[in-house]
Order: structure tokens, then sequence, then C-alpha cells
């Protein structure tokens, strides 16, 4: 538990070392590195500082996010297929920085798009408080997740539809499908705050998700107050995967795919499966990132296409597994 | 020191409880039985804290149950829902320590005193060679052992329990009812639902026999379990069989429907 803990945390920092050392073709250049730490203003410091690592702390926030908000909302919902996507929140982010977009906020301000995107975020988990604050059922949690997601979704399609030239559907198109490439400090700072608060609710339900592990009587019964845990990861994943999503668009899979994997490792304990999940889902959004970057020839590849790449075939393996378990 | 006073409980629109009243003193054994939707589970989870009277109150020493704090209540009350499941593959013994979460301080791990009521868990509930198996490979007994040493492990003065022979074989019914009474023993009381007449008769201290949501006898197994209370209740002719000096009812056959 420790030792997987540890050996994730390891892997992180060095994907991290190995992201801000990499340029964009794939090339790693310790050069620069050198280059950069000895002289401050010197070319490689502004590569260094202005360019590789807002790139690599958003992979590491935004793998985190993803990570750790699935293997929460996985852990309430007690369903290995439950990711973040799930409340509505990416969608409704998406759909924040797309009527950003549309109205032209993006041409005239920097960050009207990941302000949009936040305060897409933002309504959808009022919303979801709305639909199913009151009431501490989870089913009513998920039908009010696929109601946010359905409307965003189809406003989105809306926006597209309506879009004023074929070069702005494809811009918006193109920002939908999640990239880290060109974010500055800015972009790291704007979100930096939402996912730290977003991350710190989620860290400490380990225990109340635990005790769900035996159902929501049970729960109770050990003195699990069912509601406030809801609130809690409802509002933490929803700053945390709102803010990045706002930063840097959609990006699936890893937190569906990095909880699932570590599962078996983690003892199969909801509560001990979320720092590994965190620490995990940056390693992996880093590594994405890095191949993203070896891959990419003329045109950038990107991230939220690679990983959802990547995922689409996880799922299938997954639908085959639990197939398999349940017999023939 | 557990206390129903005309507690009156819904389900949706229904009300499943009617005016239940009954007090559980310390040490004392006391078994729920009743036919199916006679309201037994719900005045159990009523009784446990997790449900809202309707009318009535629970009270707990005396003062309102609704009153204590929900770690204070989950320290004092232990309760085992009827077909408990697991809803992840973790080993039996992380199973079994989750009873411990109301007694561990905020950000510790397990003390000394987790780990030995852990260990008694273990043992009393016969789940020493099980410990670090896990429970999706176990049996429907296994598994239903599991969950009795997950209320164990909390060590509670009351213990809920619904139908907790329910998946067991005859030795480890016994068994089972030899724990609960043995719990009872040294100090704590105990609540258990039960469809096995003869079980109720020989293990409980009292009985209280439910139908259509209210209690309809309290008293001791001889006097509540006869012949035409069962009769009433369950629509079965009893056999009454003697073994060391106990009358057991044993179901024997449905009487037919009247049809007026």
């Amino acid at each position: 538990m420790k030792v997987l803990t540890a050996m994730l945390a390891l892997a992180a920092l060095a994907l991290f070392a190995l992201s801000l050392a990499t340029g964009p073709g794939g090339a790693v250049d310790a050069g620069l590195l050198r280059g950069a730490l000895s002289a401050p203003a010197s070319p490689e410091a502004l590569i260094l500082f202005e360019i590789r690592l807002p790139r690599a702390l958003l992979g590491l926030m935004v793998g985190a996010s993803m990570g750790l908000a699935g293997a929460a909302l996985q852990g309430l919902l007690r369903n290995p297929l439950a990711e973040p996507a799930l409340i509505g929140v990416t969608a409704s982010a998406a759909l924040g920085a797309v009527i950003a977009f549309y109205f032209g906020f993006a041409a005239a301000f920097a960050f009207a798009l990941p302000a949009g995107g936040m305060a897409g975020a933002l309504i959808a988990i009022l919303l979801i408080y709305a639909l199913a604050g009151l009431s501490a059922s989870i089913h009513t949690l998920i039908l009010a997740g696929v109601a946010v997601n359905s409307i965003a979704a189809a406003l989105t399609s809306l926006a597209l539809n309506l879009a004023p030239s074929p070069y702005a559907a494809a811009e918006i198109l193109f920002w939908l499908l999640g990239s880290l490439a060109d974010r500055s400090m800015e972009h790291v700072q704007l979100a930096l705050l939402p996912v730290l608060a977003g991350l710190g609710l989620l860290a400490f339900t380990g225990r109340a998700l635990d005790a769900l592990t035996l159902g929501e009587d049970v729960a109770a019964s050990l003195g699990v107050n069912l509601r406030l845990l809801q609130a809690r990861i409802v509002l933490g994943s929803g700053l945390a995967v709102g803010a990045v999503t706002s930063v840097v668009g959609s990006v699936g899979f890893i937190g569906l795919v990095v909880p699932h994997l570590l599962r078996p490792l983690a003892g199969q304990r909801p509560g001990g499966l979320l720092l590994p999940s965190a620490l995990g889902g940056a390693a992996l959004a880093l590594a994405a990132d890095l191949l993203v970057r070896l891959l990419s020839g003329a045109q950038e590849l990107r991230l939220g296409v690679f990983t959802a790449l990547l995922g689409a075939p996880f799922f299938l393996w997954l639908v085959l597994a639990s197939r398999r378990e349940a017999g023939p | 020191m557990i206390a129903a006073r005309s507690l009156s409980l819904r389900r949706g629109a229904r009300l499943v409880v009617q005016e239940a009243s009954l007090a559980l003193l310390a040490g004392e054994v006391l078994a729920l039985v009743g036919p199916n939707g006679a309201g037994k589970s719900t005045l159990l989870r009523g009784l446990a804290g997790l449900m809202r009277p309707h009318a009535g109150s629970v009270e707990w020493e005396g003062g309102p149950l609704a009153r204590l704090g929900a770690r204070t209540r989950a320290r004092l009350i232990g309760y085992l829902p009827q077909q408990p499941q697991s809803h992840w593959p973790i080993c039996v013994r992380d199973l079994v320590a989750l009873g411990r979460l109301p007694h561990r301080a905020t950000f510790a791990g397990e003390s000394a005193a987790d780990r030995e009521a852990i260990e008694r868990a273990l043992d009393e509930a016969d789940l020493k060679h099980l410990a670090g198996r896990r429970v999706d490979g176990l049996s429907a007994g296994e598994r239903a052992r599991a969950m009795i040493g997950r209320m164990l492990a909390s060590e509670p003065r009351l213990l809920l329990a619904d139908e907790p022979v329910a998946a067991l074989d005859p030795y480890h019914q016994i068994e089972t009812m030899e724990i609960l009474r043995n719990r009872a023993r040294a100090g704590a009381g105990v609540i258990v639902v039960l469809h096995d007449l003869g079980l109720a008769a020989r293990f409980a201290d009292r009985v209280a026999l439910m139908r259509e949501g209210r209690i309809a006898a309290l008293g001791p197994p001889a006097l509540v379990l006869d012949a035409s209370a069962i009769a009433n209740a369950f629509r079965v002719e009893a056999a009454m069989i003697a073994v060391e000096g106990a009358l057991i009812p044993v179901p024997w056959r449905r009487i037919a429907e009247r049809r007026s």
C-alpha cells in the first residue's frame, strides 16, 4: 500500500522532470535545463519557465484531478464505470468555453475561455445540487448528472450548428479535443485554486467511502453522513475537474482507467485508492502528453484524442473482463 | 438501554410500523419474530436510528436517540442488515476492520485496541482462517459470518441483527446465536430478527411477535410462542416438541385459507 503510493509518486515526479526536459519534437535536451538554471534571463530559461513548466504543471493537475475525482466517484456510486464526466461538469465546462468563443469574448480578452469554462462548471454543480442535493439518493445524483450532461451536449451542438463561420466551428471543435500545448503560467494560476480546493475536499473522504462499501444503511450506522459525503464529492470533483477542463479542454478516460487499474493493487478498498489514483492519474496524463509530443508531426496530436484512443480499447477490455467474470 | 415509545415508521406513504413500544435491558436477548412484511426490519432500522420516526420516539437510556451524535451512536449501536453486501471485493480482515471506523480518531490508523477488537471478532465469528480471503470468493455462509464479525468488531453496547442466521448451516446458526448470547452475557443488549421460531424459543430471553406493523405480543418465549399465537400470526400449525425441558415450536402444516 505504502510501496504502491511511493512508487506512483516517484513515477509522477520522474515524468514531470522528463516533461520539462522534452521539446515539442519529443527530443530530450538536458542542455536546455542546465542553461536555464544557470542563466535566469536566457532564452532557455524563458522556454523552460514560460512554456514547459506550465505544460508539465497542467499535466500534473489534469491527471491528479481526473484520477482522484474518478476514484471518489466510483467509490460513492459503488460502480467501477463511474468517471468525472458522469456528473456533467466536464460537458458544462466545455459548453461555457464554447459560449465564450461563440460570442467573441475569447477574442476580446485572453482568459474569457477558461473563465467561461469555470462559469459553466459552477452552473453545473449548482444545477446538480438543485436536482439531487436535497435527497441523499445516489440514483437521483446519477439522473441529475445525465440530465446536465445532455443539456450541455445539446447546447454545445447548437453553438456548433449556428457557428458564424466554418472557421469558428473548427476552432470550437479543436478546443474541445483538449490539449496541454501553448498554455501559460496564467492558465496554471487560474486553475490552481479551484483544483487545490477540489482535491482537498476529495482527499479526506476515504473512510466514509470505505464504510460505503457495505451499503448506505451500514455506512450510516457506522456514523457516515451520506448527504455530506455526496455534497463533498460533487463539489470537490466539480471544482477540480471543472477547472482543469476550463483551461485544457476535454481530456477523458483518465478518471475511469486509473482507479480501475490501481484498484487490485490498493486492496480493493475505495479509501485506499484515493491517493494512488491521484498520483497515478498525474503520471498517466504526463506520460500521455509526452507521447503526444513524440508522435506529433506537422499537425499536433491532441491529448484528449490520444487518451480517448487509449481509453476506448481499455473500456472494451473491461466489458470483456466483466463478462468473463460473470461466466459464459 | 434502548426503548421505542409508540413508534410509528413510514416507508414511502405506507405506515409499516404502528405504535410499537418495547424496552430492552442490558444483558438481554430479544427476538423479533413475525411473518414476512410484518415490519420487523423496519422496526430494527428505526431502533438503529436510520429512520426518522413518523410518530413516537426512540430513546437511548432515557434521552432521545436522535440527540446522540452520529459517531457516538455508531459506537453504541451495531447494525447488521438483512442480506448485507460488500460492493467491492475487499478481504475479510479489511471488512471486519470497517467495524472500527467509529472508534478511530480522525487521520489515525488502527490503534492497539482496534487490532485487539478485530482479532477478537475474527476469532468469535470463526473467521481466522479466512482473514486474507476476498469476500467475493467466500460462500454465502462465510460471507454472512464476515458481516457478523464486522458488527462484533465495533464492540457496540447494543447489537441489532436482521436475520443473521438466514444463510448459515445449522452448525453456524447455533454458533451465531451463541455469539450473540455471549455478548449479552457480557452486558450488551441484543435484538435479533429471526424466522426460525425454534432458535427464538431457545436463545431469546423475550420474544416480540409482530403482525401487520404492530407488536402483537411481547414476553418470555414460552408465553409468546404458543401454538395458538403461532397459528394466528403465521397461519401455520406448530408442533410443540419438548427438548431438554423447553418446548420448541416446529412449524408443521399450513392452515387452509378461510374463504368467506
